[in-house]
This record gives structure tokens, C-alpha cells and sequence, in this order.
């Protein structure tokens, strides 16, 4: 057998723009070359550990997990986890020397002393200590680095490393190494300095080292690498390339195989939660449940009081009565504190959770699967999920931190990675690209992953018939798509935190975000690998919309409660079965204003199936049609089995959600709930044929076994596996169709507070602030212009009013409006001069509250303010006393430049005479038409959008906003190659098609597309 | 030390290495392989990769020859490229 190698000193893409290749290609590469092991040593990162102990589990590999850090004089360092120790050891100096410098990090003199244990440190690269310095003939000082970091690691963990990358001097530099090593009786130790796993790896490395140092290809630069050679090597190429130093390789097999594992990670860290009293938690968690399920139900009836000791039984034995009392503790705060909060997600399946008040969907009542959520047989961490006022989720994070100590709590990271645009900007930049023309590239690419760069160019007409020399960039959009989801360095997750029973540093570092907080080298997908539960606290835009609204309501109907809205409101349902839905929470989409116009919403349940109908699984799964055609009884609802009945009738014989496929395999294949899940999860997982059908044998038999034919068994099947990968959660769906529902209650009753908090709360939804406005007043709520005497700093609700506020007007500032509304408190202003002489503005501050009509009340001739302003005049003089007003259309101009919408009037109505003269009609006119008349509508376009449909083909979906409302057009792929151009480019369009009626849903199907000119 | 990125004719011997080359029409056996590096060049516009070679011959002289892929006969392309003075 021949003698064998280990790579040592690896870099993986989590060297930011300094690794070529991802930790799998590493992975496979290694696996390959038949290497027994593999470590990665990213800089300052252990990012890799738990993607890389997956991997090579999969090919038997052995993962060893280590870092190259830079120390305070630049010099580097590897550091190789020898046991648990030294990884935890690792991450307290990698959390050291990101907290010192978050954008450099570097280890401070000293920061080694005591941290060592564990750890094996290799001399590094030429960037390293004691090979700099042999390289520039300072033997002496080299040789009493060596002996200092001997020392510090100890001689049997302390290498001097040789790397024959093929650089110039190598030789030479080996040969002191080696003398060295002899003198001071070191270990020798060989490495490739690995950076792409294999030579053709090389150009994307180059590429990223050229961005990583902002040159260009053609630029020298001392860190752009000379050649190739940074790959992983075989054995027996390392080998010949050290036959002088056979020892040195040696010393990597022996060494590989003294050094643990990446961490297993497999003690949970749940933290601990302590009860008042004295009491266990256990004992706590379960009084508290039982509490809340007396206030939430009144008694304790028998199945109830027997659901919720089966989900409690499984919470103990699973070990996380700790974890939900600390969820308990974090929303009883919140509430405590006046904040918003609604729980989403699987959570929702749980009973306890109900009763603990994290979530406000009754799951006993809806028969609901706990099993969904958690279940012996997974033995899965629990998700909790809350969402949480936007404007407060932070109050709720850093009470955790102040309770569990800073330490011990920690957010989630994210990895930026390249998107198209960004990838063509920086990757077409390095490559030499004129910057002006990869910006008008780089803006015909706003909704793409880099990976669907290649694809989209041959697909998309507004991209092929750009006019921009797309041969050219084919060698940049290759690059692109390489190193799409590569990442290129830490953010923070929105709502996700953990809290650990042990200080973080221990199995994470834990570095400093853009913003302050610290977060985790791991990610969402990595994280629960360390042992640690993940608690989303998200922030919700839509509750602090609701707060609002509810503030406001209140104002005027202090008996108004929110928290018991009747849920059969017939009004808000009619206005669903109108497709009235522009503002509201999950049902506001194009595809989901037509299905409620088509659905014939009666209760709760209908908008709760809504939340899961429009999903791209569903709607790609042919779901949606089939749904409505029962709902509205034009189709049969029929059961292949009795048994299938309870189960699915609510969803009129469609299996819609996944705890639906759960029960099935419960009750007819006899499978446990657990085992439910997780034939679910495979099935909504499943990759190949022979899985899937391994997994259909297996149901078919237990089906069988319990007095099924086996045909209609395999049909059963058939369904299952047709529709396990489109079903949706049940729970989030009746969690989030809740709140949906309440904001289309809130959206009937009191339109003006609802909208102005939907603008006060902007951006949210799926529609721009204009959008908003427009709908607004299509229901009878007068927009009021900003107003320097009566506007707020946000947008009022008045009784059939909203009134822009200040804090609107473009570059104004927080600044500026509260120096205005404190200088209005003293007393109203009196005149234009009054309000120049009291609120210190500038020019451009002051040209744009005019423009926006700021004025109006004070002095209604906006040009001439304009014009005093220009002339630098206090007061507007006589010679402007003859100059008129603005023409409407220049004043709505002017407005949107300055509010960024229209208030009084939409922008179209001042086009109307001339539009209806070329034929082209408003979206009223279409609502009148008859289905299946040719019309051409225009527009401006809202929101153009390719969702998934089932044939792989492209639909464009967009509306056409008008004065009177929106016109829904969709654009099938002939139409879209042909004419779609504009589409994506042109901010309003004239679209000539057949009207198309569904229910009450209409559209416009196009046939001819093209730019409106005004 | 002078730049001159001439082509050159080599001998390898049996191991393949260089053992020797002729300039200006004088025989210069390698003594010492003084060091030996890879530069990729300009990868992007289809340069090739060249791996560099310091000679120390006889008779005496310093000289750095550099070879890229391999000719049509399956032979790398050697050229001189610096006589070090």
C-alpha cells in the first residue's frame, strides 16, 4: 500500500473571496484522490466545520477542523483542532479577534498564552512568522519565533510547514525550514496551502483574489497568486514533490489521525430555565400549560386534558421543558410590555403551545397533528416561531440577553452570497468590464440567483434584445454562474437567535455584526449541529401595521378589541368574495385577489386554505383548480377510502396540507405519527425514483395489511406522492390566515386607519406606497396633501381622511420635522414667511415640502414659492404676483418627485382625454367589458412578476394601475417572446387583450404589448 | 543580467530533466538546478502556463530558461529567457 497524505492547510469559499471551491467540491475531491481525512483552515473562520463533518460522513472521510488566524504583525498562523478542547480554545480566539476588528481580524500579542491546549499550530504560509523571515535572511530572528511558538503549543504540537506550491525560492526556503527543524528539533510537516480543489479551480480563485483586492486581471498585485499549483494534490504527487522530505509527509497521516473529529456536537444546550419555588420545570411548564388551557377553553375536559399530556410526555422525554419555558418567559414579557406578537410555523400544531399563548390557533379544536411539529420517532429540535412588532422585536432580543447573560446568547448568521447583479458588477469589474456598461448590465438582472444568469439570457427578451454585446460577457456570466452562492461574508438573520446553557464561545465564535450584536459562525441550516435551538423572533411589519391601526381605532372606539374580531364578519367576507384584498396580510397578491374573487369566501376556513392554495408548490401542482371547482360544488367530492373522509373533507378531498398526509399514513397504512412525519419528509424530499418507490412499497403493504385493496392502496399512493412535496403546513396556515383575516376585517371596518398604517409602516406588501393610495381612495378615503399646520409626522386617519405626513416629503428627515411640529407647538404658522423665519431648512427640504403641497394652506401658488425661493427672496415679491399656478399635470409631477405619490389624483387621470382618444380604456372600462372582447387598457406597471407554473413554461403576471384601480394582465410565453420587452423595462404599458372572466376575477389575457407614451 | 526570451534548443537526459542546451552555438551542461517556479501568465487571454528553471551550468554561467506545453513532437517549448551576468 502506498504511503498516504493529508491535506492540512485547506481554504474553502468561507475564506471570503479567498477560496475557490466550496467545502463539498473539497469534500469530493478528497474522496477522489482516495485522502483519508481532510481539514479545513479557513481565515479566521470555522464557518466550514459542520457542512464538512456532513460531507465526509458521506464518503468517510475524516473532518478535522481548523483556522488560519493573522496575528497583530499580520503574520499567519494554522491552527488545527487536536481534541473538543482545543476547538472551543480555537473559538474563543477567533471570537477574541473578531471582537477587536470585525472587518480585520487579528490575534492581540498574547491572546495564545493559556489558550493553547488542544490546539496544533503549522508554521503557515509565506505569510507566516518564520517563513517571512527566512525569506528575507533574518535566520537569527526566525529561529527564536520557532522556539517561542514551540514553547506557547509545545514541541510535539508545533509544526514548521513546507509547502512546494511551486514558487520561486521554494527550495531554498524548505531547505531552512528543514535545517531549522533539525536545530530545534521540531516536526516538519507538509501542506499545499490548498485553495480550489482542483487546477481548474484556479481562474475563479484568481477572479476572487482580484475582487478580495479591488485590481483587475491585468493589474500585479501581491496577493494575486503566480500559478496554479493551490489544489489538492494526490498522495503521490505530494509525495514527489517532498521526496526530500518523506518525514514531513508522514507527519500528516500520523498526525490526521491523532487529531479528533470536527465536534459532534451531540449534548444539547438547551438552557436552563429556573422556576419560581423551587419547583422542577417539568412541574412548572405543566401547571402553566394547564393554566392556560383553563383560560383558553374555561375546563379541562378529558381528550383535552389527554392531548396535552401526550404533547408534555414527549416534551420531557425529549428533554426540552427548558426550552419552552424559556419561549414562555420571552412572550410573557413581550405582553407584559404592550408588544404585538402572533407565532407562526409547525408550532402551531402543538396544543401546549397554544395554551403557553405562543401561538393563537386552537390545534386541539382543529385537530391538528402535534406530531407535525415534534415527534419521538424525528427526535428534531422544536421550531418556534413568533413573530413580533417590527419596531419592537428588538426590546424582546435583548431582554434574552440581559436574562441569560450576553454570553450565552448569540444571533444566527447568514452568508452574503452573489447575487446576478452584484456578481456581474464586481466579478465584470475584476475582469476589466467598462463600469458603465456592467451597470446597464447588471439592471436588466434585478430577480435572479447568479446561478440562473446563463439560462435567463436565452429565455428573457427584455436580456436578448437589450442591445448590450452579450458575447462579450459570456466568459463573466460562466464566472457568475461558478460562484453564485458562494459566500462573501457574514450578515445577521432576521429573527434568529440562540440561547445556550454554556457560553457560546465554546462551540461557536461569535463575531461582531455591522449593527453591534454579535452572531454566530453558523448559520440557520448549521447551527442546531452544535447542539443549540434555534428561537426565530422575527419582525413582522403587518403587527406593527395592526398596532397602529388598533392605536387609532381606539382613539375613537375605546372599546375596540382586536383580540376578539367576530371571525364570521359578513361584510369582510363579502369584500373577500370581491377580491378586495390590496393591503392585506398574505392575500393581497394578483393570484390571491383572483382566487378570493373566484372562492366564494364564506368563514375562517376558506381564508385559511387561501393562505396555502397560492404557494408556488400547489399552484405548480396543479392544486388550485381542482380546490375551487369543489369548493364550488361544480366538481364531486369523492374518497377512494371511508377513512379518508374525516380527513379530508375540509379541503373538499384535496390533499392541501401536510398534516393531512400525515394522518393518512396513520390511519390506513397504520404507521405511528412519528413515522408519518417522516415518510412525509421524504416524500416531500425525495430525489430519486427508487427512494420514492421504496417508500410506496412499504405504505402499500401496511395499507394492505389493514384491509385495503392494493390497487386502491397504490392510488392512494399515487396522491400522496403527487401532492407531499406541494402540501403546506396546516398550522401556519391557520396561523397566518388568522391574521390575514383580522386585517381584511380591519381593512372593511376602518379603511382610513388601516391604510394610513399600512403607509406608516412602509416598505411592507406586495404594493407600493402609490398602490396603497390608489386603493385608498378607489374606497372613498379622501388623500389629504402634507400640511406644515396639520399634518403629523406620519400619515392620520381621520374619519374618511388620511393625511400625508411630513416625515413623507423627500430628504426632509427626522431632524427636520420634529424642529418643524416642536416650532408648531409653540403656535400654528401664520404665513409662508412665518414658517422661513421659525424652521431652519434647507433649500432643497424647503423646494420639496412645496412641491409636495405643503404650502397649500398658507399660499396655494406653488410655482411662485418656488420662484421666491430661487430668487432668494423672505416673501414672494409683487413682480410674481401675475404668475399662475402649475397645470395639474406639472403640480402631480412635481408631487411624486417629492412624496413619491399621488395624493389628490392618480397620475393617469391627467392623461384620461388623451388616452381615451387613442382608444385605450381605464381598468373601470375593462371591469364593465364583456368576457372575451379585444381592449386595449394602459397603465402603470405594478409589480411584473415569473412565478413557477406546473408546464416549465414562462407566464408574466402584472397589473396595470390606473385612477380607477387595477387591471390584472397575464402574458403566456408566446406573447412574452414576442412583444414582452417592455414588460420588465418600460414603467407603464398599453396592453391590447381578451378580457377574462373567472368568478368574479377578471384579466386581461395580452395579446400586444407595448410602452405607454404619455 | 540581460532579458533576451529566446527559443532554445535542450537535451534531457534519461529522467527527463534538462541536462543541456546549446546557445550561440555553445554547449552548456546543467551543473545545478538552482530553483524552479510556475507562473500561469495572463490566463484569461489563453496564455499559457510556464514553468521556470535556474540553471547554474558549465561552463560557468546563470542562466533562466523557461519551458509551456508541449510541440507538436510531445516536447515541451523551451525558451531562455534571462542570462544572469
Amino acid at each position: 500500500m502506498e504511503p498516504g497524505f493529508v491535506h492540512l492547510h485547506v481554504h474553502s469559499a468561507y475564506s471570503f473571496l479567498d477560496g475557490g471551491s466550496t467545502v463539498r467540491e473539497l469534500v469530493a475531491q478528497a474522496a477522489e484522490l482516495g485522502l483519508p481525512a481532510l481539514a479545513v483552515t479557513d481565515h479566521h473562520n470555522v464557518s466550514a466545520a459542520v457542512e464538512l463533518r456532513r460531507a465526509a460522513q458521506e464518503v468517510g472521510l475524516k473532518p478535522l477542523i481548523g483556522a488560519e488566524v493573522t496575528l497583530d504583525s499580520g503574520a499567519h498562523l494554522v491552527l488545527l483542532a487536536r481534541t473538543a478542547g482545543g476547538y472551543a480554545n480555537l473559538c474563543r480566539l477567533l471570537s477574541e479577534a473578531w471582537q477587536r476588528d470585525r472587518l480585520a481580524p487579528r490575534l492581540r500579542p498574547g491572546a495564545l498564552d493559556g489558550c493553547c491546549e488542544g490546539l496544533v499550530a503549522l508554521s503557515g504560509c509565506r505569510r507566516g512568522e518564520i517563513p517571512a523571515l527566512l525569506l528575507q535572511g533574518r535566520y537569527r530572528e526566525a529561529r527564536e519565533a520557532a522556539a517561542r511558538l514551540a514553547f506557547l503549543f509545545g514541541r510535539e504540537n508545533f509544526y514548521l510547514e513546507l509547502q512546494q506550491t511551486l514558487l520561486p525560492r521554494s527550495r531554498a526556503l524548505n531547505a531552512l525550514l528543514a535545517e531549522l527543524a533539525e536545530r530545534l528539533d521540531l516536526g516538519l510537516i507538509a501542506t499545499n496551502n490548498v485553495h480550489y480543489a482542483r487546477k481548474e479551480g484556479f481562474p475563479r480563485h484568481d477572479l476572487l483574489t482580484c475582487v478580495r483586492t479591488h485590481t483587475t486581471l491585468d493589474d500585479v498585485h501581491g496577493e494575486r497568486p503566480l500559478n496554479a499549483e493551490n489544489y489538492l494534490k494526490s498522495a503521490k504527487a505530494m509525495r514527489s514533490l517532498f521526496r526530500a522530505y518523506p518525514e514531513a509527509c508522514d507527519a500528516t497521516v500520523r498526525l490526521a489521525g491523532e487529531c479528533d473529529p470536527v465536534p459532534a456536537f451531540d449534548r444539547p444546550l438547551i438552557p436552563r430555565f429556573t422556576p419560581p419555588g423551587g419547583e422542577t420545570s417539568v412541574a412548572f411548564l405543566r401547571r402553566l400549560v394547564y393554566d392556560g388551557a383553563r383560560s383558553r377553553y374555561g375546563r379541562v375536559a378529558p381528550p383535552l386534558a389527554a392531548r396535552l399530556d401526550h404533547e408534555l410526555d414527549l416534551i420531557t422525554r425529549l428533554g426540552f421543558a427548558d426550552y419552552f419555558l424559556v419561549v414562555w418567559d420571552v412572550v410573557r414579557f413581550a405582553r407584559a410590555k404592550g408588544i404585538r406578537l402572533a407565532g407562526r410555523g409547525s408550532a402551531a400544531d402543538s396544543a401546549v403551545c397554544y395554551c403557553l399563548g405562543f401561538t393563537e390557533v386552537d390545534s386541539f379544536g382543529r385537530g391538528l397533528l402535534f406530531e407535525r411539529f415534534l415527534s419521538l420517532e424525528r427526535a428534531q429540535k422544536p421550531d418556534i416561531d413568533v413573530d413580533f412588532d417590527a419596531r419592537r422585536r428588538d426590546e424582546v432580543a435583548a431582554y434574552l440577553y440581559q436574562k441569560y447573560g450576553a454570553e450565552r446568547v448569540g444571533s444566527v448568521c447568514t452568508f452574503q452570497t452573489f447575487q446576478a447583479r452584484s456578481a456581474i458588477r464586481e466579478l465584470g469589474q475584476a475582469m476589466g468590464f467598462d463600469p458603465v456598461g456592467l451597470d446597464r448590465l447588471a439592471k436588466l438582472f434585478p430577480y435572479f440567483g447568479a446561478q440562473d444568469l446563463t439560462a435567463a439570457l436565452t429565455r428573457l427578451p427584455e436580456l436578448r434584445e437589450s442591445g448590450l454585446p452579450m458575447a462579450r460577457y459570456a466568459r463573466l456570466f460562466e464566472f457568475c454562474q461558478e460562484l453564485a452562492n458562494f459566500p462573501r461574508f457574514y450578515g445577521t438573520h432576521l429573527g434568529g437567535l440562540v440561547v445556550s446553557r454554556e457560553p457560546l464561545h465554546t462551540v461557536t465564535p461569535l463575531i461582531p455584526s455591522a449593527k453591534g450584536p454579535l452572531i454566530t459562525q453558523f448559520d440557520k441550516d448549521s447551527i442546531e449541529d452544535l447542539g443549540l435551538i434555534k428561537l426565530d423572533l422575527l419582525s413582522l411589519r403587518t403587527l406593527s401595521a395592526v398596532e397602529d391601526a388598533v392605536a387609532a381605532i381606539r382613539a375613537r372606539d375605546p372599546h375596540f378589541d382586536y383580540d376578539r374580531l367576530p371571525l364570521a364578519d359578513r361584510p369582510t367576507y363579502a369584500q373577500l368574495r370581491r377580491g378586495e384584498t390590496i393591503g392585506l396580510f398574505q392575500l393581497e397578491s394578483p393570484a390571491q385577489r383572483a382566487l378570493q374573487a373566484r372562492l366564494g369566501a364564506t368563514g375562517i376556513e376558506d381564508v385559511v386554505a387561501s393562505v396555502a392554495l397560492i404557494r408556488p408548490g400547489p399552484i405548480e401542482g396543479n392544486l388550485v383548480e381542482p380546490f375551487i371547482r369543489r369548493r364550488l360544488g361544480q366538481e364531486s367530492v369523492t374518497y377512494l377510502d371511508p377513512r379518508l373522509e374525516p380527513i379530508l373533507a375540509k379541503t373538499y378531498g384535496v390533499v392541501l396540507f401536510q398534516e393531512q398526509v400525515i394522518e393518512i399514513a396513520t390511519v390506513l397504512a397504520g404507521f405511528t405519527p412519528g413515522e408519518s412525519d417522516r415518510l412525509r419528509k421524504v416524500m416531500t424530499h425525495a430525489r430519486s425514483r427508487q427512494e420514492m418507490a421504496a417508500i410506496g412499497e412499504e405504505f402499500v403493504a401496511r395499507t394492505v395489511r389493514n384491509g385495503v385493496a392494493p390497487e386502491v392502496a397504490q392510488e392512494i399512493f399515487g396522491y400522496l406522492a403527487g401532492y407531499a412535496g406541494y402540501g403546506f403546513c396546516e398550522a401556519h396556515a391557520a396561523a397566518f390566515g388568522t391574521t390575514a383575516y383580522k386585517t381584511a376585517y380591519l381593512s372593511c371596518h376602518y379603511p382610513a386607519q388601516f391604510f394610513a398604517a399600512l403607509l406608516n409602516n412602509q416598505p411592507m406588501g406586495f404594493y407600493p406606497p402609490n398602490t396603497l393610495c390608489m386603493e385608498a381612495r378607489r374606497r372613498g378615503i379622501a388623500l389629504l396633501p402634507p400640511d406644515v399646520n396639520a399634518s403629523s409626522a406620519g400619515f392620520t386617519a381621520g374619519d374618511k381622511t388620511i393625511r400625508v405626513g411630513l416625515k413623507g416629503v423627500k430628504d426632509l428627515g427626522e431632524a427636520a420635522v420634529q424642529a418643524l411640529l416642536a416650532a408648531r407647538r409653540e403656535r400654528p404658522f401664520a404665513s409662508w414667511p412665518d414658517f422661513r423665519r421659525r424652521v431652519p431648512l434647507n433649500r432643497g427640504q424647503h423646494e420639496n415640502l412645496i412641491a409636495a403641497g405643503a404650502f397649500d394652506s398658507l399660499y396655494p401658488n406653488r410655482r411662485q414659492l418656488l420662484w421666491t425661493l430661487a430668487l432668494g427672496e423672505e416673501e414672494v415679491p409683487a413682480s410674481l404676483a401675475g404668475l399662475a399656478d402649475f397645470p395639474p399635470r406639472e403640480k402631480a409631477l412635481l408631487e411624486y418627485s417629492a412624496l413619491g405619490l399621488n395624493v389628490e389624483d392618480h397620475f393617469l387621470s391627467h392623461y384620461r382625454p388623451a388616452l381615451r382618444a387613442k382608444g385605450i380604456l381605464s381598468s373601470r372600462q375593462v371591469t364593465r367589458a364583456r368576457p372575451g372582447t379585444l381592449v386595449t387598457v394602459g397603465g402603470l406597471v405594478i409589480r411584473p412578476h415569473r412565478p413557477p407554473v406546473r408546464s416549465g413554461r414562462i407566464v408574466v403576471f402584472f397589473s396595470l394601475e390606473d385612477e380607477f384601480g387595477l387591471t390584472d394582465v397575464t402574458v403566456f410565453e408566446p406573447v412574452y417572446q414576442r412583444c414582452g420587452k417592455a414588460v420588465f423595462t418600460e414603467p407603464a404599458l398599453a396592453v391590447k387583450g381578451r378580457v377574462d372572466q373567472r368568478g368574479n376575477a377578471r384579466s386581461v389575457i395580452a395579446h400586444e404589448i407595448s410602452p405607454l407614451s404619455l | 543580467m540581460r532579458l533576451l526570451d529566446v527559443p532554445l534548443v535542450v537535451r534531457e537526459g534519461p529522467d527527463g530533466r534538462l541536462a543541456s542546451f546549446v546557445w550561440r552555438g555553445r554547449k552548456y551542461r546543467v551543473a545545478e538546478r538552482v530553483d524552479l517556479w510556475r507562473e500561469v501568465g495572463a490566463w484569461w487571454e489563453g496564455e499559457p502556463e510556464k514553468t521556470f528553471l535556474v540553471v547554474r551550468t558549465e561552463p560557468a554561467g546563470v542562466f533562466e530558461l523557461y519551458h509551456t506545453g508541449p510541440a507538436p513532437d510531445g516536447r515541451p517549448v523551451w525558451r531562455l529567457y534571462k542570462v544572469y551576468d
